[in-house]
């Protein structure tokens, strides 16, 4: 499972990060909480997925070419770039 | 062991392949004896993948053809304004049944039944692992699908359209039994695609010719994995969606209606979380057979192999995150609909890698045109201008003014027609000579693909225009004077242009297509396993596999596989049976026994089509008699897995002893059971998700009943775990041991599910006096479903350890039955805790 585990992780913080943004506006229908502490929330989540993909391109990357950490890297950096682009709508306003 | 090894195998032992000398006399007999299939009338019990699998393909083709003649029919209606074709009540049903038989009877199932023809030879494989579970899928979705589609001549077809909105569907404004079709036949069938994909995944990741780890999975097999895989976490969702749907119509339990706290937008956010990954559940085994012929036809590898794969991935993941852009229109929070404008456009990033990768493939080759070359060119363009269309709608100001217009009809044609149909039509001209004895016309596949082609382009490129001009989609007909006519004349010449190509495929076919016997050999000098030389036991010998291209790389390996010098050149057990392997690095594990043809799985799939058309019908007690008979069937298939052989080593080639029999993670039953139980899990999170946005929208505060019957179901539910894990580990005490502790893990589950049961309804909540009451009840008699099915198996342990089939030599059922113990009362935790957990928080 470690295998599978390494080739999607980068993939399935995309997938948190995104429940993660999809979750806060409708916290935010329903007056869970006031809408400043949800966009604190959602740039510390952004943050955080940042870092971790980031960490996982490194890791991946450097644990050299094999197909499953290249791919691994290369799904992580994507996971990356989509991260940046769905939190877009929400810190740009 | 080898360095790197995930099974501690001593990978040094595949140099001694392919083996010096003669094989033994009398052994290729044997294999053709073994594997060969039933005669006469006994065609149907076949579940040899070669007879499977063009039964399947047959069927989803046959399908297409029904729901391309009712476009056909759509397209007379609207040729003209103010025509009278069709009724109006007739044209409804007409477009419903149009697009639930394509999106349900042909695409889903049609890309299945190519995963099942190819990939046990793509893999290298004697069969896929559960060949009676694929057989048992084929037989169930016929025999639904044709009944679902008959009932159109009845007037009884659903009218809804394919996505069967409430309340438009609620018993008041559709009533009959016209919408029930739907929601059970579509459940129905959804059990079958999903049976379907558990056999791929664990083909997949466990039935791989040695050698090939993932770096050398063929790209096909790859997007069936993931296809496979969204199967999984999809489907269980519209299968929630028309339990809820059909339980508010039959019993009136109000999910989606506002009047007692339900919302039909559940149904919305349930349908599309399915229906978006849908679109690409279609298209990604369509990309992995267009990312396997282009190599062949254009003779060079793939280019940028791994980002493909990466590109699949990536669709998998981000296709479930687009669901809501079905719902732009429907109010939505405009941060919620921000975020899912952006995914619906990041989803373009691996399709576009897939395309521009095809792309450098075809300019890089040297390109052939033959049919399936002009089929994927064809393919290629279509898809890139559905893709197009896709991005403008995801784009919130453009989809609030095209949505719900012939603007989106065009949008999904276009990727529909290039994402899936077209490449399946290159799959069936590029693999039919693997099949067949005699290839596809190619005098007669260019005039298909011409026609087709033009008369695609003609049926719906008009349909952007009339969109934007403001025709609204499902009407049945318009008035004269608005400049509608011209677009809709010309999309009906298409559309009939479009239908003559299919008839010359048809044509094509009943010429040409002869299956079960010889096959027309490599005609288009493919690259994979798939081209070896085979008959009905797939290949003579099992290859160690090299390469992503083995054909083109191991010059030798065809005429050495035929010679019997790989893996399992023969039948060492006397019986039916193939290698398993591991799931990363396909390293030899074990060998499995597998079953020969019997008629179990087909009546099994005839009570259980007759179970959900009785119900339909409101034929309840009959009904009963079906699922019980069923069950039965399915009983008696089961009894005879699980047998250790006489052989508990045998000679797999080279000297390499494997075992005979295997529990636990390493057999294939084991993950089929894990897998059962991922979809039972997302049924049951899809239920938390209803529940917390019933929870949400609910106007009036929800209580709980919390007390000392709560910690006594909680603490039976985590002692009936401790029981299910005990079970499988004192096997080696006297057998009536495991048995009591089997028979104890059901009974506690049962006893947990029914005191919740009773103190839900002893706080006063009914099921149909509003949202809370419904849901909590849905998710009780979810939990109440496994319950029951925990006690059949509890009742078969029972069995089997009566006819002396329990003991240590065979651990397996106790562990899989076990397995599914402890799923049951974790899902009792959660149904326990959900309910009380929000209800102690104000909405």
């Amino acid at each position: 499972m470690s295998a599978w585990r390494t080739l999607l992780a980068g993939l399935a913080v995309w997938l948190v990060h995104f429940a993660i943004v999809y979750a806060l506006p409708s916290l935010d229908a329903i007056g869970a909480a006031p809408p400043a502490n949800l966009m604190i929330v959602h740039v510390l989540a952004t943050l955080a997925c940042l870092i971790i993909v980031g960490l996982l391109v490194f890791a991946g990357w450097r644990r050299g070419s094999a197909f499953q950490h290249r791919i691994a890297a290369l799904g992580a950096a994507m996971a990356g770039v989509a991260i940046v682009w769905q939190s877009a709508p929400a810190l740009i306003g | 062991m080898s360095e790197g090894s995930e099974t501690g195998f001593d990978r040094s032992i595949y140099d001694r392949f392919p083996t010096k000398g003669r094989r033994p006399k009398g052994e290729l007999e044997q294999l053709r004896e073994i594997w060969c299939g039933p005669k006469g009338w006994q065609w149907i019990t076949a579940i040899n993948n070669n007879f499977v699998g063009v039964y399947y393909v047959g069927a989803a083709m046959l399908f297409f053809v029904l729901a391309g003649v009712l476009a056909l029919v759509m397209r007379a209606q609207l040729a003209l304004p103010l025509n009278g074709v069709l009724p109006q009540e007739t044209y409804n049903q007409v477009f419903t049944m149009h697009g639930t038989v394509m999106m349900f009877l042909f695409a889903v199932p049609a890309v299945e039944a190519l995963g099942v023809l190819l990939l046990p030879q793509m893999l290298g494989a004697r069969d896929l692992p559960f060949p009676r579970l694929s057989a048992y899928a084929f037989w169930a979705y016929l025999i639904g699908g044709l009944a679902f589609f008959c009932s159109l001549f009845f007037g009884l077809a659903p009218d809804g359209g394919w996505f069967m909105y409430p309340p438009l569907t609620s018993t008041t404004y559709s009533p009959g039994i016209n919408a029930d079709f739907w929601l059970l036949g579509i459940g129905f069938i959804e059990i079958s695609a999903i049976a379907g994909a558990i056999e791929i995944i664990v083909g997949v990741l466990k039935t791989r010719a040695p050698g090939m780890s993932l770096d050398k999975l063929p790209i096909f097999a790859w997007a069936m994995l993931v296809f496979a895989g969204m199967i999984i976490i999809a489907f269980p969702s519209v299968i929630l969606a028309t339990t809820l749907l059909e339980l508010e119509r039959a019993l009136n339990w109000p999910f989606f209606d506002a009047t007692r706290g339900g919302d039909p937008m559940l149904w919305q956010h349930l349908f599309w979380f399915f229906g978006h990954p849908e679109v690409y559940i279609i298209f990604l085994p369509a990309a992995g057979a267009m990312s396997t012929m282009i190599p062949a036809v254009a003779r060079t590898p793939l280019v940028g192999h791994w980002m493909v794969v990466l590109a699949f991935l990536a669709t998998g993941f981000i296709s479930f995150g687009v669901w809501a852009h079905h719902m732009f229109t429907t109010g939505l929070p405009g941060a919620s609909v921000g975020v899912f404008s952006a995914a619906s456009m990041a989803v373009s990033l691996p399709a576009g890698v897939q395309v521009f990768a095809w792309i450098a493939t075809v300019a890089s080759g040297k390109m052939r045109f033959n049919t399936p070359g002009l089929f994927v060119l064809g393919s290629l363009l279509i898809f890139v201008m559905g893709g197009l269309t896709g991005v403008m709608a995801a784009m919130v100001p453009f989809d609030w003014q095209a949505h719900d217009t012939y603007f989106i009809v065009a949008h999904l044609h276009y990727v529909l027609i290039g994402g899936m149909v077209f490449p399946l039509f290159a799959a069936i001209y590029y693999w039919t000579p693997m099949v067949s004895s005699r290839p596809l016309s190619e005098r007669l596949g260019r005039w298909t693909f011409w026609l087709m082609f033009a008369g695609m382009h003609l049926a719906f490129l008009p349909m952007h225009l009339s969109g934007l001009m403001g025709m609204p989609r499902r009407v049945w007909t318009y008035a004269p004077g608005r400049d509608l006519e011209l677009p809709n004349l010309i999309s009906t010449v298409g559309a009939f242009l479009f239908a003559a190509g299919v008839l010359i495929w048809i044509i094509d076919m009943v010429r040409n297509f002869r299956p079960f016997g010889s096959d027309a050999g490599n005609v288009y000098d493919g690259p994979g396993l798939e081209w070896l030389p085979a008959e009905l036991y797939s290949v003579r010998s099992i290859p160690v596999v090299k390469s992503l291209y083995p054909l083109w790389d191991q010059k030798t390996l065809a005429r050495d596989v035929e010679a019997g010098r790989y893996f399992l050149p023969g039948a060492p057990t006397g019986g039916r049976e193939t290698l398993v392997t591991s799931p990363v690095q396909a390293e030899p594990q074990h060998l499995l026994p597998m079953p020969k043809p019997s008629g179990w799985h087909v009546w099994a799939a005839v009570f259980t089509a007759g179970f959900f058309l009785l119900l339909t019908v409101q034929a309840y007690a009959a009904s009963i008699v079906s699922a019980v008979l069923a069950t039965y069937c399915v009983i008696r298939w089961c009894w005879f897995l699980d047998h250790p052989l006489p052989q508990k080593e045998v000679d797999v080639g080279a000297g390499l002893m494997l075992k005979t029999y295997a529990s636990g993670p390493s057999s294939t039953g084991w993950w089929a059971m894990v897998i059962t139980l991922v979809v039972a899990g997302m049924v049951l999170a899809m239920s938390v998700f209803s529940y917390v946005f019933l929870w949400s929208r609910s106007q009036a505060s929800w209580s709980a009943p919390i007390g000392a019957e709560t910690l006594a179901v909680a603490a039976m539910n985590l002692v009936a775990v401790l029981c299910a894990w005990l079970a499988s580990r004192v096997l080696a005490k006297p057998p009536r041991l495991t048995v009591m502790l089997t028979v104890a893990a059901g009974a506690l589950v049962a006893g947990a599910w029914w005191i919740d049961l009773k103190t839900w309804q002893g706080a006063g909540l009914s099921p149909d006096l509003n949202a809370q009451g419904a849901i909590v009840h849905a998710m009780a008699a979810w939990q109440g479903f496994f319950v029951a099915v925990g006690a059949i198996m509890a009742v078969y342990v029972v069995l089997r350890w009566l006819f002396g089939y329990v003991g240590p030599d065979r651990p397996a059922t106790i562990q899989l039955v076990g397995l599914f113990h402890a799923y049951v009362a974790a899902q009792g935790l959660v149904t326990l805790g959900v309910p009380r957990l929000f209800a102690a928080v104000p909405a």
